[in-house]
């Protein structure tokens, strides 16, 4: 009797462990018929999740391929009745097509599906490069796309001889980094970091042959500011300012004045040549650009030089200054947009910043449609850092979210890495830089959080 | 094996020259006694017994002296010569019938002569298939309403009151004495209960005084007996499987209600119509589960197996009783089966020990000496226990799968909102051990050499407590994935904890406790008088072992003087007068001691001469009884020294100099204001009693009715102004009162059908309970005040149904929460045009049940015997809420009753009337309150237990030389019948967040040699 009782014990055997759910992988069974009824939806952008029906596909999907408007999609899973894949970019060849391969890759049943695929052109975010690993750790690492990573980009800028290439800090290890789109590399410019402390932001000569990166360092002797050539493939930096304290350095586009902000108290210096000592002088102050010393990182002219723009990074508001072409010196920096810290929508003083990074101007030829004056048709970008989104100022100063915050789920959290849709989907995680391509109208913006270029464009 | 021993056993008596006896064993009516003992006086074995006929025979050595017993029966003793080869015996029923006994505080009494209110439990009704005693009390024992909280291994006992909660401010629970000692009764072994009493009525609880205010219950255990060794045996197990499974919503509909619940609220939906029907198909796991955490993660039944051995016997000069019994119950969580090195499944086994000896050193001096303890073992996961629970509770199908594809434990969040497979599986285990030893020396010495009747009775305890935890635990890595694949398909992993490597701790605890206790008992019969009268002192202390923080370092004490003085005349009238007079650590000198008396009186009407002539037949015993008495109660809980101040440096200080912080000094306030006139809290007791038996005996049973006023509950005082200057310092004084009433009872009813032995019983308790002092702050509405009801009693607003729309929100009394058709409505009560906390009022009843009742049927037929006994409360209501009945109360946190499906108000389906309202996510301060929207009824009524037995014939179990070997099978709640469905309604839980209560089938057997 007792025997009986402990088998019933044991009975309960398979009672007593976990059963994991793996979902079983077959491929399709070839001695039955594969039968594809149809695909939902018939329309659709970038990252767009199809359904295919059918019968007999087998559950693998490496032994699946599926082909939409001339692209390969990704096949994420498949239960034998249905397939579910990703649209890919620029699907817009406008058939289906769904090749089963058999178990051993040799046989294979394909089907083109009549119903026509209609793609969709949409401006999303997408990824430019970057590599991080499955623990979501990245290393600082050149070389080609496949390889290169980034631990904290910043600020980022294109060649403006080249729309190929784009120049960026590396924060962590305060190193300047050159991208080439084309060729699919990332290289590191500066052999050693001699002297760099935390450089920042870039400025442009006239001709763009000459580069002026910033050095943020704490001593009165030590440096301010370098130079870069051309001619040297921006590989020699030149020491050519002393100073402390300076945050950022920008250029007047027209006739490419030299400016920079000296941090501790925000006041805005024009560095005059010295032709004896072969540097720049620091001078005095010619503007006085906020009433506290504060953190200026990311300032620009306007593409026609009328006025310039600058995020407080700190103190979490956009200035706004006209310039007076005749006195070569700002009149009058007031804020513009922004007051204290915050997220949000709306026009003028109002909390919508939380440590606004890098600012960009972009044309937009609205405004010029509807007769503005040629420096109100630009607006001026913003990579929002812990906003997680790109903020957008227009010139009349209303603030909007122009990217980023999607994907809204149960957690609540708005930062994150996700491609897609401008607002529903995408996220970002603490972008700081943020630059524009006029000729392919790509925005490309420095993802920090996420260690990866991010884009927006057209796919 | 056991076969073994009774041929070895039997085989030593057979050395010198032997020789056959046999005979016929009769009762006074010359009919034959089947099962009678028949054994050589004070030699070792087991002894033969007389089959059908009451026939017997046995090898003995000539000259030995045979002893013939049966029970009910007064045993014979023959000394048999050598031709004596023939021996047949007539047995005389016993003058005492064993049923007939009670035992009290003061020891056995003949139950004809009690006048307290006093239950005796019939230990068999006891004998459940469970690991604590406590859940074998509701429902069989009149006067216990009880109740189990919890059915996880290790923590499946019951909490108990006698008579129901008739305080608030001390302690409520019964005194428990085991042996006349303080003991626990959860651990111990119900089969070496000899009698089980409860003493319910002053008179009766008088005799301890200050303990006893909460009533008694009495266990004695088991002492041998003079005669052959009786070796008893019992091997049961169990299935076990739980009384109700909540059943949830799957993930699918899970989504679109989330959707639903914000999209109806003006929020944005979190699902697309391409996310739902991933979830529905399930074609992608990892990202759209649908994981059924409970039916993954629970075992469908689990074992537990039990099993005791007992050996008792003895002579004229000393007599033992030894027993040793193992427990196992088996939780019901699945394992890894990849974790082949340790359990991380609960798990709880015991071993119980106990010896009783008794020795007669002198011809009326008797030491009983007695060592009992036991040894228990809890196993849990590692960081387990409740969070388990909760965690299958809050976890939503939808949030995460429970393994990602690559082996990467996912979670939700951290802590206990992690992956319950995570808390389940792969953090180790715990292990909770106890070691508990009681010894107890007794003396007992008749003193009759001084006057006849008198004894004295000296006995000494002493018992230590060891609890030990032993952990080995480790918290795995965890992840969680992101919203939405990245553009390759590819999931992307965020870390949400780091991982924690397997570590060890350990910690103890425990106490010991140490007991003298002294009495001096007279009893005697002069003619039709009947005397008796003792006097008892009591000391003991308790000691903490390890805890050396603040007053617990101070062993607590307690010391008292009790007597009683008894008179009866005839069997007839019956007068007791009881005293109490105690004193507590926790009062001030001048405050400590206090006397407390009791009077009792029993008129037997049976007895009187008119009756017995015309009625005796069927009037057998009528007693009326009646007491009355005070008791005191001085259990304050955690509040030690009340009388003492306690002061603390105080937020506020002065600053010396006003120059930075350099000179400051910390002012000192109070942290404890001083009661120095704080005392004994007092119960008044009343009890009117019926004892009865009918027609033969036939039908017997018992009514009380009880009044219970207590006074002085020590309690804060609320009404104080503002100008005493006490800040937030509140004061407590004894100004409290509660009045609680009820009946109680019990009868039952045995009647012989032809072959068959029937016997139908029931109990009930039933107390109602209200405050009838208290100090509240000052109200306009009466009803906002505790006084005049019940202690616990719910309150909350009164619900009248649902908005309709939102004219019937503009014409309805305002509602500060801006309600939305389809939330609730509540009454204006006040009518003074706004809902606010003048219109909560008193809602239904209390969360602990005012009536516990019980009845049973059982039979016996040839050898087989038939038990059901149906057990059931009532009175019993509390308002449902946590995240199981109010939906995304917590945002996704908290997984939904498949009851919410289906039965809430909807913009196309608005019903008024509808079982839950408006669906909102994330919380909502109008419905989710406390309301008799959300009131439910707990009364239930269970089929606890159906038995089937059969004992095996004498013949065949003469032929392996056992007495009496009987097969059973036992299942327990079976069914239950209840208006709540969602959720065990016995738990006393209002979000069901708790392991629920088991339902079990046993198969066991008893042998008995």
């Amino acid at each position: 009797m007792l025997a009986l009782l402990c088998s019933m014990g044991l009975g309960g055997c398979d009672d007593a462990h976990v059963e994991l759910d793996v979902p079983p992988s077959y491929a399709s069974d070839p001695n039955s018929k594969v039968s594809f009824t149809s695909f939902t939806p018939t329309e659709g952008g970038v990252r767009t999740t199809m359904f295919i029906y059918g019968d007999n596909f087998g559950t693998d999907p490496d032994l699946i391929d599926v082909k939409i408007g001339g692209q390969t999609a990704k096949v994420i899973r498949a239960n034998n009745k249905e397939i579910y894949c990703i649209v890919p970019a620029r699907a817009d060849q406008g058939y289906v097509e769904v090749t089963i391969w058999d178990a051993a890759h040799e046989n294979s049943v394909s089907h083109s599906f009549d119903q026509r695929f209609t793609y969709i052109y949409n401006t999303v975010v997408g990824t430019l490069c970057g590599v991080v690993d499955s623990e979501g750790n990245a290393a600082y690492k050149d070389g080609t796309f496949e390889e290169a990573g980034f631990t904290q980009p910043g600020l980022i800028y294109t060649d403006p001889k080249d729309p190929n290439v784009l120049y960026m800090f590396e924060q962590s290890a305060s190193q300047l980094r050159r991208i080439n789109v084309a060729n699919e590399t990332v290289e590191s410019l500066i052999a050693t970091a001699s002297g760099w402390n935390q450089v920042n932001s870039i400025a442009w000569s006239v001709t763009a042959d000459t580069m002026f990166v910033n050095n943020n360092q704490s001593n009165d002797d030590g440096p301010a500011m370098f130079l870069l050539k051309r001619e040297e493939d921006f590989k020699v930096a030149h020491l050519i300012m002393r100073g402390k304290d300076c945050n950022c350095v920008f250029t007047d586009p027209v006739e490419g004045t030299l400016f920079c902000v000296i941090g501790t108290n925000a006041k805005l210096h024009r560095p005059e040549w010295n032709e004896s000592t072969q540097m720049y002088d620091l001078g005095e102050y010619v503007a006085s650009i906020a009433a506290t010393g504060q953190w200026f990182q990311s300032i620009s002219f306007v593409p026609t030089g009328d006025y310039m723009m600058g995020t407080s990074r700190q103190n979490n508001y956009v200035f706004k200054a006209t310039y007076d072409r005749e006195g070569k010196r700002p009149t009058n920096p007031l804020p513009f947009v922004g007051s204290g810290a915050g997220y949000g929508e709306g026009v003028g003083l109002g909390n919508f910043f939380n440590g606004p990074r890098q600012g960009v101007f972009v044309y937009n030829e609205d405004y010029a449609a509807s007769g503005a004056a040629p420096q109100d048709c630009y607006d001026y970008y913003i990579a929002g850092s812990a906003n997680h989104c790109i903020h957008k100022v227009t010139p009349t100063g209303a603030v909007s979210t122009y990217a980023g915050r999607g994907s809204v789920s149960t957690t609540g959290n708005v930062d994150g890495y996700i491609d897609g849709d401008l607002r529903q989907v995408a996220q970002f995680s603490w972008p700081e830089g943020i630059t524009y391509c006029e000729s392919t109208q790509t925005f490309y913006i420095s993802d920090a959080g996420n260690h990866r270029i991010r884009t927006i464009t057209v796919q | 094996m056991i076969l073994f021993l009774t041929g070895s056993l039997s085989g030593v008596s057979a050395q010198e020259q032997s020789m056959k006896v046999r005979g016929r064993v009769v009762d006074s009516k010359n009919m034959p006694l089947v099962g009678a003992s028949v054994y050589v006086k004070d030699v070792a074995g087991l002894g033969v017994t007389t089959d059908i006929n009451g026939d017997y025979m046995i090898d003995i050595t000539p000259y030995s002296t045979l002893v013939f017993s049966y029970v009910g029966y007064d045993s014979s003793e023959v000394l048999v010569k050598e031709n004596m080869t023939t021996v047949n015996v007539k047995l005389k029923e016993s003058a005492e019938s064993i049923e007939d006994v009670v035992v009290t505080g003061t020891g056995v009494q003949k139950k004809v002569t009690v006048t307290g209110a006093i239950s005796t439990v019939d230990v068999e009704d006891l004998k459940v298939p469970t690991s604590s005693l406590s859940n074998a009390l509701a429902g069989v024992v009149p006067g216990i309403i009880a109740r189990q909280t919890s059915g996880q291994p290790g923590q499946n006992i019951s909490e108990f009151w006698i008579r129901g909660i008739s305080t608030f401010g001390a302690g409520s629970s019964a005194l428990i004495l085991v042996d006349g000692f303080e003991r626990d009764l959860n651990s111990l072994n119900v089969e070496d209960i000899e009698s089980f009493s409860v003493l319910k009525d002053a008179s009766a609880t008088a005799i301890y005084g200050s303990r006893g205010a909460n009533g008694v219950v009495l266990i004695t255990t088991k002492r041998g007996k003079p005669g052959k060794v009786n070796i008893n045996v019992k091997v049961e197990s169990s299935y076990n499987t739980r009384t109700y499974t909540p059943e949830f919503v799957d993930g699918f509909t899970y989504a679109s209600m989330m959707n639903e619940a914000r999209e109806t609220r003006s929020q944005q939906r979190i699902f697309t119509d391409n996310e739902l029907f991933l979830f529905k198909s399930g074609l992608d796991p990892y990202l759209y589960p649908n994981v059924d955490w409970m039916g993954k993660l629970l075992k469908n039944g689990a074992m537990s197996y039990r099993a005791n051995l007992d050996i008792s016997g003895g002579g004229n000069t000393a007599r033992y009783f030894v027993s040793a019994s193992y427990v196992n119950d088996d939780g019901m969580y699945r394992t890894d089966e990849a974790l082949k090195d340790y359990d991380t499944n609960a798990n709880y086994q015991r071993w119980n020990y106990r010896m009783n000896v008794d020795i007669d050193v002198t011809k009326t001096t008797l030491v009983s000496i007695g060592v009992s303890g036991w040894l228990s073992k809890q196993n849990e996961p590692g960081f387990g226990g409740g969070d388990i629970w909760n965690s299958l509770i809050g976890s939503n199908p939808i949030s995460i799968p429970m393994v990602y594809e690559d082996g990467r434990m996912p979670a939700y969040g951290t802590g206990n909102r992690t992956n319950p497979y995570v808390l389940i599986t792969q953090t180790g285990y715990m292990e909770n051990w106890q070691n508990v030893i009681q010894t107890n020396v007794t003396l007992n010495q008749k003193l009759d050499f001084i006057t006849q009747g008198l004894n004295f009775n000296g006995r000494f305890g002493f018992d230590t407590y060891n609890y030990n935890y032993r952990g080995h635990r480790q918290w795995p890595e965890q992840w969680r994935a992101e919203r939405m694949r990245d553009t390759n398909g590819e999931i992307v992993y965020n870390k949400i904890s780091d991982e924690a490597l397997m570590f060890q701790e350990a910690s103890g605890s425990g106490n010991r406790k140490e007991f003298v206790e002294a009495t001096l008992s007279y009893d005697r019969t002069f003619g039709d008088h009947h005397v008796g009268a003792i006097l008892r002192y009591t000391q003991d202390q308790t000691t903490n072992t390890t805890d050396a923080s603040g007053y617990n370092w101070l062993p607590r004490k307690h010391q008292g003087l009790a007597g009683r003085v008894t008179y009866g005349w005839r069997s007839r009238y019956f007068f007791d007068f009881n005293f109490g007079y105690n004193g507590s650590e926790n009062f001030a000198p001048g405050h400590q001691f206090g006397f407390f008396p009791a009077y009792s009186v029993a008129w037997n009407i049976a007895e009187e001469p008119f009756i017995k002539k015309s009625m005796s037949s069927w009037f057998n015993m009528f007693k009326v009884r009646y007491s009355y008495g005070k008791v005191g109660n001085d259990d304050l809980g955690s509040y030690r020294f009340p009388y003492l101040e306690q002061f603390m440096t105080g937020t506020t200080g002065f600053n010396y100099g006003d120059y930075y912080n350099d000179y400051r000094v910390d002012g000192l306030r109070y942290s404890t204001l001083s009661s120095p006139e704080v005392t004994w809290e007092i119960a008044t007791k009343h009890d009117l009693g019926l004892d009865f038996a009918l027609w033969g005996n036939r039908i017997t049973g018992t009514v009380d009715y009880f009044h219970e006023q207590r006074d002085g509950i020590y309690m804060s005082r609320q009404n104080i102004p503002a100008i005493i200057g006490l800040w937030d310092r509140i004061p407590y004084s004894n100004v409290g009162s509660v009045l609680s009433k009820g009946v109680d009872g019990n009868a039952a009813l045995t009647q012989q059908l032809g072959q068959v032995n029937l016997t139908v019983r029931g109990n009930f308790t039933y107390s109602r309970n209200k405050h009838l002092k208290g100090d509240p702050l000052r109200s306009n509405y009466p009803y906002t005040y505790w006084e005049g009801y019940r202690v616990n009693q719910n309150r909350g607003y009164i619900a009248q149904g649902l908005f309709k729309d939102y004219d019937d929100i503009r014409n309805s009394p305002q509602q500060s929460w801006n309600p939305m058709p389809g939330d609730i409505k509540y009454k204006d009560i006040n009518a003074d045009g706004v809902i606010d906390g003048n219109d909560q009022v008193p809602v239904g009843t209390t969360s602990v049940p005012g009536l516990i009742y019980g009845f049973g049927i059982s039979a016996i037929w040839k050898g087989f015997d038939f038990n059901v006994h149906f057990q059931g409360a009532g009175k019993s209501s509390l308002f449902i809420n946590g995240s199981s009945v109010y939906p995304f109360i917590d945002g996704d946190w908290g997984n939904i009753l498949s009851d919410v499906d289906g039965n809430y108000w909807t913009l196309d389906n608005p019903n008024p009337n509808a079982k839950y309202p408006r669906l909102s996510y994330g919380g909502n301060a109008n419905n989710y309150q406390a309301s008799s929207f959300w009131l439910r009824d707990m009364s239930y009524l269970r089929l606890k237990t159906l038995e089937i037995g059969y004992t095996l014939p004498k013949k065949i179990t003469r032929l392996i030389h056992m007495e009496n070997v009987r097969f059973y099978l036992v299942g327990q709640n079976l069914l239950t019948f209840s208006d709540f469905k969602l959720w065990d309604p016995e738990m006393g839980s209002s979000n069901g967040q708790q392991y629920p209560l088991t339902k079990s089938v046993t198969i066991g057997v008893t042998i008995k040699l």
